[in-house]
């Protein structure tokens, strides 16, 4: 097999059809000479011998007629008889001479031999008989079965020797020939045999030859296809499959390489991946669509007292008893996006051994590539630390503003007591300088004072005292002190509260809200305006809501205006502190409701706020 | 003529407050801080106290006991920076007649001190 490696495929086809080509010739060529074989045989026979029993029959036929005339013989028939015996007695020579050149067996020359002596003998016999003169028939018939009777009887003797030498002869060609038919037909059934053998054993390396290497290249093939890298055609050969196999094994090894390199690049993305979960300060936590915790890293399993393989398959309820938390992930799963929270919506108060732990939380849902969503991600991080220092920032605040409070007091004290003396002793330049005093001391006594109030809320220092109050008592007290500067401006003031509605707050904080929001309407609200006051109960909440149609607040302006310090530009010198709605933000909350500015540059504005309801 | 103790810690406190209180029928005094003021006022008998509850020494809310149990004639108005509802609550129990709440204006000054005074 060792050369048909170096063969193409085609040469090897080539081959293995040329094979079985020659097969058939060598069968051709045996049939072939068998049948000439065969042939040559029956000529022998035909032409030889055949020729030898024909001269002896003639021979034999010839010199009975011979003999018979001869007996017939007498003197009246004489001149017939003599034409037709020497007829007879040439026909006979004419045959010798045949018979003396187709001597072929063995033995047969001497016959022929002994033959031509006998029949010489018999003609001089006869001759010897025709010069005598008998008398009577009787008579010359008792000297020709005497004299010529034996030598007929040789020569008949001979023929007959002849005739059998050759039919023996004849007897044994036919005998050959049936012997070499025989033979032939052997050895075709054998070499056909054998060819057919050849041509099947032929046909089949030729085919296994051509398939093996296919049948182990579609094995290696679907080996890789399944990812098996490491599959390789085991077929070394210079042929097209050859070369095929060798760029597949080469392929097959870039592949194998390509995936190693890919899966090394992706283990050590994994593990930096989960080296990063693992050892970040933020909880993490991977949730399945039926909130079972499928997923969490140290820290996130940590914040709740455990620790992660203890998490995995429980209940997100089971480790983190927080109702609310649990309605944001549902919203999360259901609607498909993260659910976006007001300030401080979305922390978590956490304690875990006695200490108080701030966790603010963020939902994820999570998506397969189809789209189909697959979970909810939660990332706790720690704002402890964040509230510690807000908490430490209002309550430096809260010190500062107590220790601004008594220069404060002298220095306002001072002012007044100078003024009051001023109208006879100061010019009005001077008096101008000493009104812008009163007038910022005013101020300042205003910012120290909602600073004070703004961080002693934020710091926690502030205490709440809730009770069930009605709305109507809140507003009608507030709205009170306001009648005149509405009067002023001529401005309406329109109450619409629904009925016997009661909410759940500390009386004097809600009234504080309520002031700074009627002063801060009527304040941007020009002359002849109008404010309404609405009251109306949505669900588990009382919405109370002022509303003017004043100058409104710039659209860039209102996520800010809740901020601390912030005054929209252009109403600056307005008196405000700029911590008026701040500190209305900071009560809401603490009641557990949320504010909310609805307004139109030119049009008016409508604040308003939730409460719980009473 | 009402005789008054002004006390508290802060100079200028107690000379505004004074200037603001000066008129022909009263006698302002004042004390730098408990100690001061105590002493005084075994020397000689005053119609009202204006106190700081925040001082050195002693604390103004033990003062205001103690003057309390000493002098119960003797009316006490507090005047603090540390004004809440709880410490004016408070300070009202141990007897005192009223909270000012500083910063308080000369006006305010003169309103408690004229109502305390009249009572």
């Amino acid at each position: 097999m060792k050369p048909l490696i170096r063969l193409n495929l085609r040469e090897k086809i080539l081959l293995g059809f040329g094979m079985v080509m020659i097969i058939l010739l060598i069968i051709f060529a045996v049939s072939l000479t068998s049948l000439l074989k065969l042939g040559k045989a029956s000529d022998a026979i035909l032409k030889q011998n055949y020729m030898s029993i024909e001269a002896t029959n003639q021979m034999l036929d010839a010199i009975e007629q011979h003999y018979r005339m001869l007996s017939d013989f007498s003197p009246h028939n004489k001149p017939e008889n003599q034409k037709a015996m020497m007829d007879e007695q040439l026909r006979f020579e004419h045959w010798l001479i045949i018979e003396k050149g187709n001597i072929t067996e063995k033995g047969e020359a001497e016959s022929a031999l002994k033959l031509e002596q006998s029949y010489r003998q018999y003609l001089i016999n006869i001759q010897a008989l025709t010069e005598r003169n008998f008398t009577t028939i009787v008579e010359k018939n008792t000297h020709l079965i005497n004299l010529v009777r034996p030598q007929l009887n040789n020569v008949r003797y001979y023929c007959k020797q002849i005739m059998q030498v050759n039919q023996a002869t004849m007897f044994k060609s036919s005998n050959r020939a049936k012997l070499i038919a025989h033979k032939a037909t052997f050895t075709l059934i054998l070499i056909g045999i054998l060819g057919i053998m050849l041509a099947i054993i032929f046909s089949l390396s030729l085919s296994s030859i051509i398939v093996r290497p296919l049948k182990n290249m579609l094995d290696a093939l679907s080996k890789v296809a399944n990812g098996d890298y490491t599959a390789r055609i085991e077929y070394h050969s210079n042929d097209e499959l050859g070369i095929v196999s060798s760029e597949f094994n080469h392929m097959a090894q870039k592949l194998s390489e390509y995936h190693e390199m890919n899966i090394r690049t992706i283990l050590k993305e994994k593990q930096i991946n989960e080296a990063i979960l693992q050892n970040m300060d933020d909880g993490l936590f991977l949730l399945d669509t039926d909130y079972h915790i499928t997923n969490v890293n140290l820290s996130g399993a940590r914040f709740f007292g455990s620790d992660p393989a203890t998490c995995k398959g429980k209940h997100i309820l089971e480790l983190i008893r927080q109702e609310m938390l649990f309605e944001f992930i549902k919203d999360t799963a259901l609607q498909g996006k993260s659910p976006v929270f007001t300030e401080g919506q979305n922390i978590l108060v956490n304690e875990i051994n006695s200490n108080k732990q701030y966790l603010q939380f963020n939902l994820t849902p999570v998506f397969q590539q189809s789209g189909v969503l697959i979970g909810v991600m939660i990332l706790f991080t720690d704002i402890t630390h964040l509230k510690k220092l807000d908490k430490l920032k209002s309550e430096f605040l809260m010190i500062a503003s107590h220790e601004l409070k008594t220069p404060l007091t002298s220095m306002s004290m001072s002012i007044a007591l100078l003024k009051e003396t001023a109208e006879s002793k100061l010019d009005d330049a001077e008096k101008e300088l000493l009104q812008i005093a009163v007038e910022d001391t005013q101020r300042l006594k205003a910012l120290i004072s909602d600073l004070l109030d703004i961080s002693k809320i934020e710091a926690g220092k502030i205490d709440f005292s809730f009770e069930n109050i009605s709305v109507e008592s809140i507003i009608s007290k507030t709205l009170h002190s306001f009648i005149t500067m509405a009067q002023d401006k001529n401005i309406t003031i329109e109450s619409k509260l629904e009925p016997e509605l009661q909410v759940r707050g500390d009386f004097s904080k809600l009234a504080w809200i309520m002031t700074n929001l009627l002063s801060n309407a009527i304040k941007f609200t020009p002359q002849d305006g109008q404010i309404v006051i609405k009251a109306i109960q949505t669900g588990a909440y009382i919405q109370i809501s002022v509303a003017d149609n004043g100058i409104g607040i710039p659209y860039e302006f209102q996520n800010k205006i809740f901020d601390k310090f912030f005054q929209v530009a252009s109403y600056l010198n307005t008196g405000g502190t700029g911590l008026g709605l701040s500190i209305c933000k900071e009560i809401v909350r603490a009641h557990g409701g949320t504010i909310w500015v609805e307004s139109e540059p030119g049009k008016g504005s409508t604040f308003s706020f939730t409460l719980p309801i009473g | 003529m009402h005789k008054i103790l002004v006390v508290d810690d802060e100079k200028n406190i107690r000379l505004t407050v004074k200037r603001c209180l000066e008129s022909p029928d009263m006698a302002i005094d004042d004390a730098i801080n408990g100690e001061e003021a105590l002493a005084k006022l075994t020397e000689q008998s005053y119609h009202l106290m204006l106190l700081d509850l925040k001082l050195p020494g002693i604390d103004g809310m033990d003062i205001l006991k103690t003057v309390r149990n000493l002098y119960p004639d003797m009316r006490v108005v507090i005047i603090s920076a540390h004004g809440s509802i709880q410490t004016a609550v408070e300070a009202m129990k141990e007897g005192a007649m009223d909270f000012l709440e500083k910063p308080f204006a000369p006006s305010d000054i003169r309103q408690v001190v004229q109502k305390v005074l009249t009572s």
